[in-house]
C-alpha cells in the first residue's frame, strides 16, 4: 500500500513537471514571434524612440534591432573599384565543395563561395561563374535550402552568363531569397555564418591582393575600412541568444579584431553635400594610417583565421 | 492529463505555426511590394524585416562602403497606414535623413568613408484605432547598390 502511494505520489509530480515543461514550451512559442534567435544583446540609445505610447512596456518589448552588413556582393564591386585584379589561384576550389561536413562549415562555405563567385562576376569570368555558381548550388542543398538555386535557375544563369548585370541580379535575388529561407526556419545564426564567411573570403581575396610595403595602396584602405564592418559582425555574432555555434567563429574574429585596433585612424568632420548628379553625400572622411609591421600582421592572420574554415 | 497534454501540444504547433506563417507573409509582401521599387540598384541581398505593431520601432544598423551609391527605402503594410517614417543617423548621433521631411520612403546617398549608420523606423500609433488591438503588418528595411 505504501509502495502504491509513493507510485502515485511520484505520478503527480511528473505531471506537475510535465505541465510545467509544457507551459514553458507554450509561453516561448507564443511571446515573439518575429526574433526567437535574435534578440540584441545590448540596449542601443535610440534617439527616435522617445514617440508618445500608451504601453512603454509592450513598446520596449517590442524594438528590434538588426545587424547588417554589406554584402560579399558589395565587397566584390569595391574591390574592383579599387583597383584589385583577378586571379582565380586566391579563390576557394569548387572542387572542395563536398568536403564540408558540418552545417557550421557548410554555412561558412557558402558565404565564401558567394563571395569567390561575385568576385568572378566582377571581373566577367564567365567559366569561373558557372562553376562556382554549381558549387553554391550543391551546398545550399545540404543545408536545405529549398528551390533556389535549382537546375533550372543554372540553366538561365547559363543563357544570360554574357551578362554581368543579369548574373549580378540572379545573384543578389538568389542570395536574399537564401537569407529569407533561413530567418522564415528560423535558422538565422546560420544566415551569420554565411555573412561570417562571405566576409572573411572578400578580406582574404584584398589581402591576397594588396602590396602590403605599399600602404598607399588603395586595397590598403579598402582593408582598414573593414575594421568597421568587423566590429558590426562581431556585435552581431553576439546578438544571439544561443551562440554556441557560433563562439568559434567569434572568437577568431575577436582575436583579429585585436589587431585591426592597431589601425591609426583619423576623423574629419565632414558636412553633407550633393555631387553633380544630385546625389547626397554623407558622413565624416576617415582616414587610416598602419603603423609599421601592422598591415603585414593583419594580412598573416586573415590568411590563417580562412585556412581554418576552407 | 491526456486530454492536457494534447490541448498543450496542439497549442504550441498552431504557435509555431503562426510565427513560421508571419515570416512567410512579411517575406512575400517584401518580394512583392518592396523589392521591384528598389531598381535601378541592386538589392544587397540582405532581409531586414519584422512584423511591427503600432507603436513599435526597429533599427537597423549597417555598415555601408565609401564607393558605392546606395538606396535605402522602407516599406510597411497599408494596414500601418502612412505614418511609418524613417530617420538615419551617424555614429555622432547627427541627423543625415528624416523621410516625413523629404516626403518619401527612400534615400539615395553615398557616405565619405565606409561607416555604420543608424536606421531607425516608426510605426506610430494611430489614434483613431479605439480598440484595445493595434494594428500591425510587415515592415522591411531594404538597401540597393550601385557603382
Amino acid at each position: 500500500m505504501a509502495n502504491f502511494k509513493e507510485r502515485l505520489k511520484m505520478t503527480n509530480a511528473y505531471k506537475h513537471i510535465l505541465l510545467g515543461v509544457l507551459t514553458v514550451l507554450f509561453a516561448a512559442s507564443c511571446s515573439n514571434n518575429d526574433h526567437v534567435e535574435t534578440p540584441p544583446t545590448e540596449k542601443i540609445v535610440d534617439p527616435d524612440l522617445d514617440v508618445n505610447t500608451k504601453d512603454k512596456a509592450r513598446f520596449q518589448r517590442a524594438k528590434i534591432v538588426f545587424f547588417a552588413l554589406p554584402s560579399p556582393i558589395e565587397t566584390a564591386r569595391i574591390l574592383k573599384k579599387s583597383g584589385a585584379i583577378y586571379n582565380k589561384s586566391f579563390l576557394n576550389p569548387s572542387s572542395s565543395v563536398s568536403s564540408y561536413t558540418t552545417s557550421v562549415q557548410k554555412a561558412i562555405a557558402l558565404g565564401i563561395y558567394v563571395a569567390d563567385l561575385s568576385y568572378a562576376n566582377s571581373f566577367k569570368q564567365q567559366q569561373d561563374c558557372l562553376e562556382y555558381f554549381s558549387a553554391v548550388q550543391q551546398i545550399s542543398e545540404d543545408l536545405s535550402l529549398s528551390n533556389i538555386f535549382t537546375a533550372q535557375f543554372i540553366e538561365l544563369i547559363e543563357q544570360h552568363i554574357n551578362n554581368e548585370d543579369s548574373v549580378l541580379k540572379y545573384l543578389s535575388d538568389s542570395y536574399w531569397e537564401a537569407n529569407a529561407q533561413l530567418k522564415e526556419n528560423e535558422r538565422e545564426s546560420v544566415a551569420a555564418l554565411v555573412a561570417a564567411g562571405g566576409w572573411i573570403e572578400g578580406l582574404h581575396i584584398a589581402s591576397s591582393l594588396v602590396d602590403i610595403d605599399n600602404s598607399e595602396d588603395q586595397l590598403a584602405d579598402r582593408i582598414a575600412e573593414q575594421r568597421v564592418s568587423l566590429k558590426q559582425l562581431i556585435k552581431y555574432l553576439l546578438s544571439f541568444k544561443d551562440p554556441k555555434i557560433l563562439a568559434e567563429m567569434t572568437q577568431d574574429l575577436k582575436k583579429l579584431q585585436k589587431s585591426f585596433n592597431k589601425i591609426e585612424v583619423k576623423i574629419e568632420r565632414q558636412v553633407k553635400t550633393v555631387d553633380v548628379d544630385g546625389l547626397e553625400v554623407v558622413g565624416n572622411k576617415k582616414v587610416y594610417k598602419y603603423p609599421d609591421g601592422v598591415l603585414k600582421q593583419i594580412v598573416t592572420e586573415i590568411s590563417e583565421v580562412r585556412t581554418k574554415y576552407i | 492529463m491526456s486530454k492536457l497534454v494534447l490541448s498543450f501540444s496542439l497549442c504550441f504547433v498552431v504557435c509555431a505555426f503562426f510565427a513560421s506563417s508571419s515570416h512567410a507573409q512579411c517575406k512575400r509582401f517584401t518580394e512583392k511590394q518592396c523589392l521591384p521599387n528598389l531598381s535601378p540598384f541592386t538589392n544587397n541581398g540582405q532581409i531586414n524585416n519584422a512584423t511591427l505593431f503600432e507603436g513599435d520601432s526597429a533599427s537597423l544598423i549597417m555598415t555601408f562602403y565609401s564607393l558605392l551609391d546606395y538606396r535605402l527605402m522602407v516599406c510597411s503594410h497599408n494596414v500601418l497606414g502612412d505614418s511609418v517614417h524613417f530617420k538615419v543617423r551617424d555614429n555622432d548621433g547627427n541627423l543625415l535623413f528624416n523621410s516625413l521631411d523629404a516626403g518619401k520612403n527612400n534615400w539615395d546617398f553615398r557616405v565619405n568613408s565606409t561607416q555604420d549608420l543608424m536606421v531607425s523606423v516608426i510605426a506610430p500609433e494611430d489614434s483613431e484605432n479605439m480598440t484595445d488591438i493595434p494594428a500591425s503588418g510587415c515592415v522591411s528595411i531594404i538597401v540597393g547598390f550601385k557603382e
